[in-house]
């Protein structure tokens, strides 16, 4: 009956949402890159296959390639391990102040990668704090360690990428619940066994997508390779695509650039799909139940040893950057000795006065607000279309919205210079700050889509249909009842696109035109050209900003999550 | 099979005392529920006797071996006291199929392939699940999850198995085939099982002797009869089965006839039951089952009058609820007469629990 009505009842106006939504989607998340694709084989108007031809055959282009691929496995290779060990240790055992170091550990995600990179040329570049440090210590006559090269790259990009895998690991330890392992333990196996019967096949999963996640993040980064490998002539694709769209003079470097892309997109691709493919089957469909909780492993005699390892991690790899930023920036000339009367606030005071990053903090922010709250009205109207069936077709909108995040940031660069370098219907945003905030719509996209679309899930139907009952219709039900419920999710959509947003630099450097610069782009460029002290102050503005964000977000949560807690029993 | 002796048992977190001085014997063979409300201790209890917490004080005995002592520093790891053990959410690992679910502990002792194959068949076949074997869990049903986690736990003939609210995740219908069958199994195989509920007519179908607790301790220990009909305190005449309790001083002892003087004046005839033995001139609660009372039309010199309020068919018997001089009170009857609200009737007591109150 209600098929039948539903289809007799396809007036025009459902006819009329689909094609605007469709059209909209279509001409935003796939044409860029099918235009991409076909670019790639096209030379003078015409099918070519000259610009994969060019990349086969020169050696540059093949060794970024490898480049890029050998990263991306030694990053993988030590990140997720790495995870699994924390995450076990932090979930699982009795370590000390496991709530901190549960935190502490999350930092680096936080921090943006470029940023990082920075911070770690001061502490093991060649007037790096620590090569100081060593090369006065043993009276060497040149600096320990060199942060430049595949070496650092790998150092840097291990620690931006291994808190994603800590979080979705160290959730699933302990979503796993004890019973899994008390299980085994009661049928006489002892804890090596537990670990390797019941623990790692049950985390599989999440090893695998995580491991994924950090293999297409490491290759499809930019700015770490930029700032540390370049230096060291260590070149992987993302920063062969820049030089071929921003410096070399090469006639066909849009096409080689584009060709390089589409390689790209194929290795992330097949990542993706080796992945879909160890998982394939849904046999571990969670069974969940009430979980007593565990009494925590005792590391007996390692627990002290190990719980100092953690804090020296810590303090290294987290505190260490964000120091040694802090103290670039505070110095008032690089190589003097930090004491009160070396510093200096001079640096701030430069960077506050220069006009290109009162423009790129005038740019960014506000970018930053206008593009999440577009795409947050945006995602708010598919996912309510989609909920009630007013589109056609409606499964494959959020297939759409996703695929820009399985693609690299510099490929969607690409495929949007592409895609606008022309005038389309007579109008060119190409060197206007619009191509800018087209890429960041469809780049960030999925954040709020995806909030959104959980939150609302959390919310029976049956709330909404009392108010349709009740003679409300469809917008005024939106209105009354869901929009007020889906604050959390609304603002939490938000603020997961304003904070990559706000500091983007892969996509940015590739499309900002003078007078349109970004955070990213202007604190990148002082970095890359040496400006070392006030680009200590410019990162440490941004990482303030980033990371007390970060903290009023947390806080928010919380917030949230309680008044959530209070409503689920008002209407228990 | 053996038994399992627990003394003294204690166990602290910080400052709570979740099980207090616990000692029990459960015999060879025996079926031993802990039934009491949630927060009681009985979960913390089970999973000390499973080893997956250590005891604050107090010693555990599987068989003739220490499990735990605190005394003589005893701790034996759960994958080393052979105990088979059943949980609330039944913990089948995902990534294992029936059979290699339940062959798990023989795999682990090592047992050779052919015993191992005819043990795990013969367990499947007692749980009904012969033909499932290569099935994953995530494509079986609840009742069905939880066969596999029965069979994982008898598979390798422990001395004693451990249930954690087995039956609280399947639906009223299943979970009493499944308390049937499985006091079938542990009659056939003469299992010593320990069994942690907080359904009350659970812990009453299948058990031998039931433990009842409250706040970390014993209230009291009986066959399902006898903690029903002699509870021998407040808190077990109160938890079991459906009551109403009147709360006065003792105005009258004359065999078990027993006058209760509510603080409104009202004067209570009661009959006492044999558990109780009140004295007179002492404040008491007396405990009421619904099924201990009855209404007529008549009154006589053993009732009180009352007034209906409400009165709801239950099929079996009629629920009524009357107003009295002392309360509210509620009165299950199988009587043909029906009453409507408003009515006069009178109220008799024919059996109550009357305890001492505590001061």
């Amino acid at each position: 009956m209600y098929l039948k009505s539903s289809f007799l009842s396809r007036d025009s106006r459902k006819i009329g949402i689909t094609v605007l939504v469709y059209g909209v989607l279509l001409i935003l998340f796939i044409y860029p890159i099918l235009h991409l694709v076909t670019a790639a084989f096209t030379r003078d108007g015409a099918f070519s296959c000259g610009n994969m031809l060019e990349i086969v055959g020169n050696e540059s282009n093949l060794r970024a390639l490898k480049n890029s691929l050998v990263l991306g496995i030694a990053v993988t290779a030590i990140a997720v391990p790495l995870a699994l060990v924390f995450s076990w240790l932090v979930v699982r055992t009795d370590l000390h102040a496991r709530r901190f170091f549960r935190t502490a550990l999350v930092v680096p995600f936080f921090i943006p990668p470029f940023i990082m990179a920075f911070a770690w040329t001061r502490l093991l570049g060649n007037a790096g704090y620590v090569n100081v440090f060593l090369q006065n210590l043993f009276q060497l006559d040149s600096p320990l360690f060199s942060i430049y090269g595949a070496g650092g790259v790998i150092l840097v990009s291990v620690i931006y990428t291994y808190p994603y895998s800590f979080i979705v690991l160290s959730r699933s330890i302990e979503n796993m619940g004890a019973h899994l392992e008390e299980a085994a333990l009661i049928s006489g196996a002892g804890k090596g066994r537990v670990l390797r019967d019941i623990v790692l096949p049950v985390l599989l999963p999440s090893v695998a997508s995580s491991a994924m996640i950090v293999f297409v993040t490491t290759i499809s980064m930019f700015g770490i390779p930029a700032l540390l490998g370049t230096p060291g002539r260590f070149i992987v694709v993302t920063t062969r695509i820049y030089g071929y769209i921003g410096g070399f003079r090469d006639p066909n470097g849009i096409g080689i650039a584009t060709g390089l892309s589409l390689l790209l997109l194929v290795i992330a691709g097949m990542a993706q799909s080796v992945q879909a493919l160890m998982t394939r089957f849904d046999r571990y469909s969670t069974i969940t139940g009430k979980s007593a909780p565990m009494e925590p492993v005792r590391l007996g005699p390692f627990r002290l040893p190990l719980t100092i390892l953690v804090a020296l991690f810590v303090l290294m790899v987290v505190f260490g950057p964000l120091a040694a930023i802090l103290v670039t920036s505070l110095t008032r000339a690089l190589g003097l000795p930090l004491s009160p009367e070396n510093m200096t606030l001079a640096h701030y005071r430069t960077l506050a006065g220069m006009g290109l990053v009162q423009r790129s903090f005038r740019n960014s922010l506000g970018l930053a607000v206008i593009v999440p709250s577009l795409i947050t009205l945006a995602a708010v109207l598919l996912v309510y279309l989609r909920r009630n069936k007013r589109v056609y077709g409606h499964q494959f909108i959020d297939h759409i919205v996703s695929l820009p995040y399985a693609v690299p940031g510099i490929v969607i660069g690409v495929a949007m210079i592409l895609s606008w370098i022309h005038p389309v219907l007579g109008v060119s945003i190409y060197n206007t700050i619009w191509i800018l905030a087209l890429a960041y719509i469809v780049r960030f996209m999925i954040f709020p889509m995806r909030t959104i679309d959980a939150s609302w899930k959390q919310i029976d139907s049956s709330l909404e249909e009392a108010a349709r009952i009740s003679g409300r219709k469809n917008f005024g039900v939106l209105r009354d009842i869901s929009m007020p419920l889906l604050r959390s999710g609304i603002s939490s959509g938000w603020l997961l696109a304003f904070m990559p947003a706000l500091t983007e630099l892969t996509l940015s450097i590739l499309l900002y035109s003078p007078g349109n610069e970004t955070i990213g782009v202007t604190a990148f460029n002082v970095m890359e050209e040496g400006l070392v002290p006030v680009a200590g102050a410019y990162a440490m503005a941004i990482v303030m900003i980033v990371l007390i964000l970060q903290m009023l977000h947390g806080r928010f949560f919380e917030m949230n999550r309680m008044n959530k807690n209070r409503k689920k029993r008002n209407y228990g | 099979m053996a038994e399992i002796a627990i003394s003294h048992l204690r166990k602290i977190y910080g400052t709570f005392t979740a099980v207090d001085d616990f000692t029990l014997n459960i015999a060879d063979g025996e079926f031993v529920s802990i039934l009491g409300p949630s927060g009681c201790g009985k979960t913390t209890l089970l999973r000390s006797i499973a080893g997956f917490f250590s005891v604050s004080s107090g010693e555990i005995r599987i068989g003739n071996a220490f499990a735990a002592s605190s005394e003589s520093r005893i701790h034996v790891p759960p994958e080393e006291r052979n105990l088979g053990m059943v949980f609330q959410s039944y913990a089948v690992w995902p990534h294992m199929n029936v059979f290699d679910n339940v062959a798990y502990p023989l795999r682990i002792r090592k047992e050779p392939a052919a015993a191992l194959r005819e043990k795990v068949g013969s367990v499947l076949d007692l749980l009904k699940l012969t033909g499932s074997e290569e099935k994953y869990p995530s494509m079986m049903s609840g009742g069905q999850q939880q066969r596999i986690a029965l069979g994982r736990a008898l598979v390798m003939n422990p001395d004693a198995l451990l249930l954690d609210e087995p039956l609280s995740n399947l639906d009223s219908k299943l979970r009493e085939q499944m308390r049937f069958e499985l006091k079938e199994i542990q009659r056939k195989l003469k299992l010593t099982i320990l069994y942690v509920t907080h359904d009350q007519e659970e812990a009453m179908a299948v058990s031998d002797r039931i433990v009842l607790m409250n706040e970390g301790r014993i209230r009291q220990v009986d066959n399902p009869r006898d903690l029903y009909c002699r509870p021998k305190n407040l808190f077990s005449a109160c938890f079991l089965g459906r009551s109403n309790k009147i709360n006065g001083i003792v105005s009258a002892v004359s065999g078990n006839r027993v006058s209760l003087t509510t603080s409104f004046g009202a004067e209570v005839p009661l009959l006492a039951a044999q558990s109780s033995a009140p004295e007179e001139g002492v404040s008491a609660t007396a405990v009421i089952r619904y099924e201990n009372a009855e209404l007529s039309a008549l009154g006589s010199d053993d009732t009180v009058p009352a007034c209906v309020v409400v009165g709801t068919y239950l099929g079996c018997y009629f629920l009524y609820e009357v107003e009295t001089s002392f309360g509210e009170f509620v009165v299950h009857t199988d009587s043909s007469v029906t009453y409507h609200p408003g009515d006069e009737v009178f109220l008799r007591f024919t059996e109550a629990f009357i305890f001492k109150d505590e001061d």
